[in-house]
């Protein structure tokens, strides 16, 4: 049995606080992207139109195909807590392998995304494409695109460091059923990045389609 | 494994419901979907239903300050009704002194 600090009555305690200290670290994370949400909420009731022409113009193909790989990761991540609960270190490393690989295939397409979307003259400034009629609020909706995704990204990119240590963890077997809080931390942080991104997803991509 | 497998055919489901929907005449409510599918994630990948009260306490906490700062935030704008102006009070550029 590993050390347990005094203030713990014993492993599972320590366990369900570190769990529980991470849920308050998420919901400051809620807020944090709560903002965004609002801003986004506040400036299309005020130019409808103008986010509609800007939302036509954002690539579907490349967000859904990131939608699927996401929620995908976020299954095989998922699978990796059980794994290293009953001490499958194999099974365990592997699976987060194939997380952080999706993890990096999402993060290559968006930054593909963003080459296009910049060459297509989407940031907003003297050399913005969307003008003419109704196309007043365009640049919001893409000074939020660029804002939201890029912070999205980041927390990709941290994800993708956490995803690398507890596959190293993994690899040196040190995963076991009363060593996997860690992990069980990290699946909570991937499956939160693929939340943000499934708000993300129908405010940039659909919006603008709706029939 | 199989409720994640599960889990996972279930999202796939509703991401493709989200975008034909989105395409048809009910496109607004496809968020609703987008809704549904955060649902399945935090309750079968980050395992919401299972965990101590305190982390029960810190969720749900998040979720009442998210509704807060969204709803009390926007409400104003959305409830807001907009009146046709005159030609001038429009383009107050070129409105004549």
């Amino acid at each position: 049995m590993s050390e347990v600090t005094f203030q713990y009555e014993n492993e599972t305690h320590r366990a369900d606080t570190a769990v529980a200290g991470f849920w308050l670290f998420l919901a400051s994370e809620m807020l944090f992207f709560g903002g965004l949400f609002l801003v986004w909420t506040v400036y299309r009731q005020i130019h409808n139109s103008g986010f509609n022409q800007a939302s036509q113009h954002a690539n579907l193909l490349i967000g859904s195909i990131n939608t699927v790989i996401l929620f995908t990761s976020s299954a095989v991540f998922a699978a990796a807590l059980p794994a290293g609960r009953r001490g499958a270190n194999r099974t365990a490393f592997w699976l987060c392998v194939v997380t952080w690989l999706l993890g990096l295939a999402f993060l290559l397409l968006k930054l593909w995304e963003w080459k296009t979307d910049l060459g297509e003259g989407l940031f907003p400034g003297p050399d913005f494409s969307i003008t003419g009629p109704g196309s007043a609020g365009a640049p919001l909706f893409w000074a939020f695109y660029f804002v939201a995704t890029g912070l999205h990204g980041i927390h990709l990119l941290v994800g993708l460091g956490l995803v690398a240590w507890i596959a190293l963890m993994a690899y040196r077997k040190q995963l076991s059923a009363s060593n996997a809080t860690s992990l069980e931390v990290v699946s909570l942080y991937w499956a939160f990045v693929d939340v943000i991104w499934l708000m993300l997803y129908p405010m940039i991509y659909l919006s603008g389609h709706v029939g | 494994m199989m409720r994640i497998a599960l889990a996972w055919i279930v999202l796939l489901l509703l991401f493709l419901a989200e975008l034909l929907m989105a395409r048809g005449r009910i496109g607004p409510y496809a968020p609703l979907v987008g809704l549904a599918m955060i649902a399945v994630v935090v309750t079968c990948f980050m395992r919401l239903q299972k965990g101590s009260p305190l982390m029960h306490v810190f969720a749900l906490a998040g979720l009442f300050w998210l509704c807060l700062l969204v709803g009390l935030g926007s409400v104003d704008f959305l409830t807001r009704t907009d009146h046709a102006v005159g030609q001038e009070l429009a383009q107050p550029g070129q409105a004549q002194p």
